[in-house]
């Protein structure tokens, strides 16, 4: 019984979690979520920073917290490492000593302890800093001296709770593909926090979706990008999601009241979730002719530039949002308020179970 | 804004309300300085003088202390009307600075060891204040029960050694009562004062000191009539108490 | 070139009450320099009284110091960073000395470490030993007073702290030994040290409560304000000269420390 094993229940303030988190060792999970899900809590709750109320967490066989049995098993005892958001490098000591610290904890001679800590500095190409304090590092040198130092008590679960979220844009790439390569490295178990989906879809071998204190989702990223359950995780990837009801005749009755028709598919009738990625939908002045089947007329509820391209969220029955080239814009000369026509195919409807 | 209105009303009223307080008027109030070993006795004198006259209304505040801290006091300038001294040359200097008129002799006083209820350690003279194996104390040096009682020890061929020397003969008296000190050097109104929770243990006359309390009227006061009357009555009808406290006659 | 430095943006209404509060400090200070006796100082701060009086103030002040930390800051650990019952109150407990008459604080003492007090009595009959009218009566008294004001800085200077960093050293393995020393103690040093200023400085000017519970002997238990107190009715030119030594020594020690202690 190896890896992660962890059915993570609490109730801390408003929040009231309940999520159930498996990691296999060699594999990385992204724990994916809107701010004040949950998500840093859970991964708290697995560091031993904030202990469960019902539930069990185990890590290779070892029960980590148990209420049922009063079994708790504190931070300093726990096989992991921590990434912290804001790295929380000790601000009094070299970068040397902070990735020595947890080896000397554990009673590591400091000669050893040293040793070892030079060679994890090298290993991330900060050997030349081994003795600069924190406030001298640059974000990125901070984030893998914070990853150096969790890595160097040779964990069996490594923790990472916005690992990324402290740096810039442009470091954040760059740290992200170093991020990879070195979880890809690392035989543990690892489980990641991240807000951003960049993040998830990059360094993750499987998410899961937390929202207000509930799995909503689990899967390869493929999978949720492929079908997004939730109105969040298809807005985190950027698709439309609607809720309605299948007919045997393929068509969906919206819960908004339109109706849509869709191709024959695999999703047996019923309630159903539709997903249109927001180029499948054209837009129109006036009711195109030749009418495809799915055309309606909205207003426009929203307008907005994304580089070369626009975003044009409409209102009504069919509540999406399109993406058109800036030059369709101007042929069309939008603003807000403004009735147009939309249309989509039946083949770009992704019907599935909901 | 208001907080601000509310502190100036209040450094304004304590301002005023400082002023003012020098200002004795004929029945107002006096101040009287007192040697601490005057300690109750005064308190009763001064309410005997209150009570005496219902014509006269006037109130006493006595202060108690060591008489040489008083005598600091009234030559910095400190508003009091009346010093009632332990010794003559505290009065003296106060004298001889013009702060004091012509001073009267209105009591004497005499040492005598003190020991805690049930004399535990023993103690039976003065020889015992050069035992180094006893916890025992003086008044400070420059206060007078401590000049007294170190000329009494001189003239009995003691050489001292005390554990502490109190700067007033009040916190001395205390200290034996208490039984943290075995034995002490006070007045023989200290003793009596503290009843049953000491004992006294009498010192041979030759041996001795008659300590003279000198009263005057000061020059600064701001009611000199009423002033001269407390005086008045501490050298009348003020010596039946003292008496009863156990001082001297003058 | 020097840039020109952004005018600082002082309220000026501000202004008279600071310096209403310097003068206030500062004039008392220059009445006791006008009344020195210049001429005579070196005779006079040679005299035993003097150094006897100077030299117990100064061990008696660090003694208490000393101890103020080594129980004082473990104290304010319990209060900053644990919760039981009755916090409020072991807190409130702690601050009294601050409020009571330093007399009454020596008396007190008294009554719980004299020869007949509640604690004092059995310890000397079995031992011997008494705190008072001797230099650890001193030290005893210093303590009660001015340990609260290292208790008080210590706590706030924690509660005041990041803990996350103490998350941190937990989950790479330390235990909570470790995480004190290591972690807590390093990152509190600025309160501890203003803490124990504060201490000293209460401790050297201790009078109210030495003098009740230990007594006052020269070369003993006469610290320099007691030296001060009964000079200034004998011999003043003495206790302007004590008073002189007891600040230079005073700036002595906080002149070098100017802002550090703040930080």
């Amino acid at each position: 019984m190896s890896g992660l094993d962890a059915d993570v229940g609490l109730h801390l303030g408003d929040l009231d979690l309940r999520v159930t988190l498996e990691a296999g060792t060699g594999e990385t999970v992204a724990v994916l979520g809107p701010n004040g899900a949950g998500k840093t809590t859970a991964v708290r709750s697995l560091a031993g920073l904030q202990p469960i109320d019902h539930g069990r967490i185990s890590l290779d066989g070892a029960v980590l917290d148990d209420p049922a049995t009063e079994t708790f098993v504190a931070p300093e005892h726990r096989p992991i490492g921590v990434v912290f958001q804001d790295h929380l490098l000790f601000p009094r000591m070299s970068a040397l000593d902070n990735v020595a610290f947890g080896l000397r904890a554990r009673g590591d001679d400091r000669r050893r302890a040293d040793e070892q800590a030079r060679s994890w500095l090298d290993r991330f190409g900060l050997g030349d800093h081994a003795d600069a304090r924190p406030a001298a590092l640059s974000g990125g040198q901070s984030q893998r001296v914070a990853l150096a130092r969790a890595l160097a008590t040779d964990p069996q679960l490594l923790l990472l709770d916005e690992p990324l979220s402290a740096l810039d844009a442009t470091t954040r790439t760059h740290v992200r593909a170093e991020l990879r390569h070195h979880l890809s490295s690392f035989d543990g178990v690892r489980v990641l926090v991240t807000h951003d989906p960049i993040d998830a879809l990059v360094l993750a071998d499987r998410l899961v979706i937390v929202e207000h204190g509930r799995v909503t989702q689990t899967g390869t990223p493929a999978e949720v990008t492929a079908r997004p359950a939730t109105p969040y995780v298809a807005d985190l990837v950027g698709i439309n999601l609607l809720y309605g009801s299948l007919a045997a005749d393929d068509t969906v009755h919206l819960d908004t009241g339109a109706t849509l028709t869709v191709a024959g598919g695999e999703a047996p009738t019923g309630d159903v979730a539709v997903a249109i990625r927001p180029r499948a939908i054209a837009l129109y002045r006036e009711r195109p002719a030749g009418s495809p089947r799915n055309t309606w007329s909205a207003p426009i509820a929203d307008l907005e530039a994304d580089r070369d391209r626009f975003r044009v969220t409409l209102g009504g029955p069919v509540p999406v949002t399109a993406e058109i080239t800036a030059a369709s814009v101007q042929g069309l000369g939008l603003e807000p308020g403004q009735e147009l026509w939309a249309s989509v195919k039946a083949v770009d409807i992704d019907v599935y179970e909901a | 804004m208001r907080l601000l209105s509310i502190l100036v009303t209040t450094g304004v009223l304590v301002v005023l309300g400082g002023c003012g307080g020098t200002d004795d008027a004929a029945d107002g109030s006096i101040t009287v300085f007192a040697a601490a070993s005057l300690t109750d006795a005064f308190d009763e004198v001064a309410d005997a003088f209150e009570a005496a006259d219902p014509d006269v209304d006037v109130s006493v505040d006595v202060s108690f202390a060591g008489s040489s801290s008083l005598r600091e006091q009234v030559l910095e300038g400190a508003p009091a009307d009346v010093f009632a001294s332990a010794n003559v040359p505290n009065m003296d200097a106060v004298v001889e600075a013009g702060a004091a008129g012509s001073p009267r002799v209105f009591a004497t006083n005499r040492l005598q060891i003190v020991v805690p209820a049930g004399n535990p350690a023993g103690i039976d003279g003065l020889d015992d204040f050069a035992d180094d194996e006893l916890l025992v104390g003086l008044c400070a040096a420059e206060v007078p029960c401590g000049d007294f009682a170190r000329q009494a020890l001189d003239r009995a061929g003691v050489r001292p050694a005390p554990d502490t020397n109190e700067p007033d003969v009040r916190a001395l008296l205390t200290k034996v009562e208490a039984g943290e000190l075995d034995a002490g050097i006070v007045y023989v109104t200290d003793v009596a004062s503290a009843g049953d929770r000491v004992e006294g243990i009498d010192i041979p006359d030759e041996h001795n000191v008659v300590a003279t309390y000198p009263i005057a009227t000061l020059t600064g006061s701001g009611d000199p009539e009423a002033a001269a009357a407390f005086v008045a009555f501490v050298l009348g009808d003020g010596q039946d108490v003292l008496a009863e406290f156990g001082f001297g006659r003058p | 070139m020097s840039r020109r430095r952004r005018p600082p943006r002082t309220p000026w209404v501000l202004l008279p009450f600071a310096v209403a509060a310097v003068a206030f400090i500062a004039l008392p200070l220059v009445g006791l320099l006008q009344r020195a006796p210049w001429s005579d100082l070196g005779d006079l701060v040679t005299e035993p009284v003097v150094t006897d009086a100077l030299r117990l103030s100064i061990v008696s002040a660090f003694a208490a110091t000393g101890i103020s930390v080594l129980v004082g800051v473990p104290l304010a650990w319990v209060l900053a960073r644990t919760s039981f019952r009755g916090r409020s109150l072991v807190r409130a407990l702690v601050t009294l000395p601050i409020f009571l008459p330093p007399v009454v604080g020596g008396a007190s003492l008294l009554f719980a470490f004299g020869r007949r007090g509640l604690v004092g009595e059995p310890v000397y009959e079995a031992t011997g030993l008494l705190l008072p009218f001797s230099i650890w009566g001193v030290i005893a008294a210093n303590t009660f007073v001015a340990m609260p004001f290292l208790i008080i800085t210590v706590e706030s200077g924690l509660r005041a702290a990041d803990d996350r960093y103490e998350d941190a050293a937990a989950t790479l393995g330390a235990g909570r030994w470790t995480v004190f020393r290591r972690i807590t103690l390093p990152n509190a040093m600025p309160a501890v040290l203003a803490g124990a200023l504060l201490c000293w400085a209460r401790a050297l000017g201790e009078f109210g409560a030495t003098v009740t519970f230990a007594g006052n002997l020269q070369g003993r238990t006469q610290t320099m304000p007691l030296a001060v107190f009964l000079a200034l009715e004998s011999n003043r030119e003495a206790a302007i000269a004590l008073s002189l030594v007891l600040i230079a020594v005073s700036l002595a020690v906080l002149v070098p420390l100017r802002d550090r202690w703040l930080r």
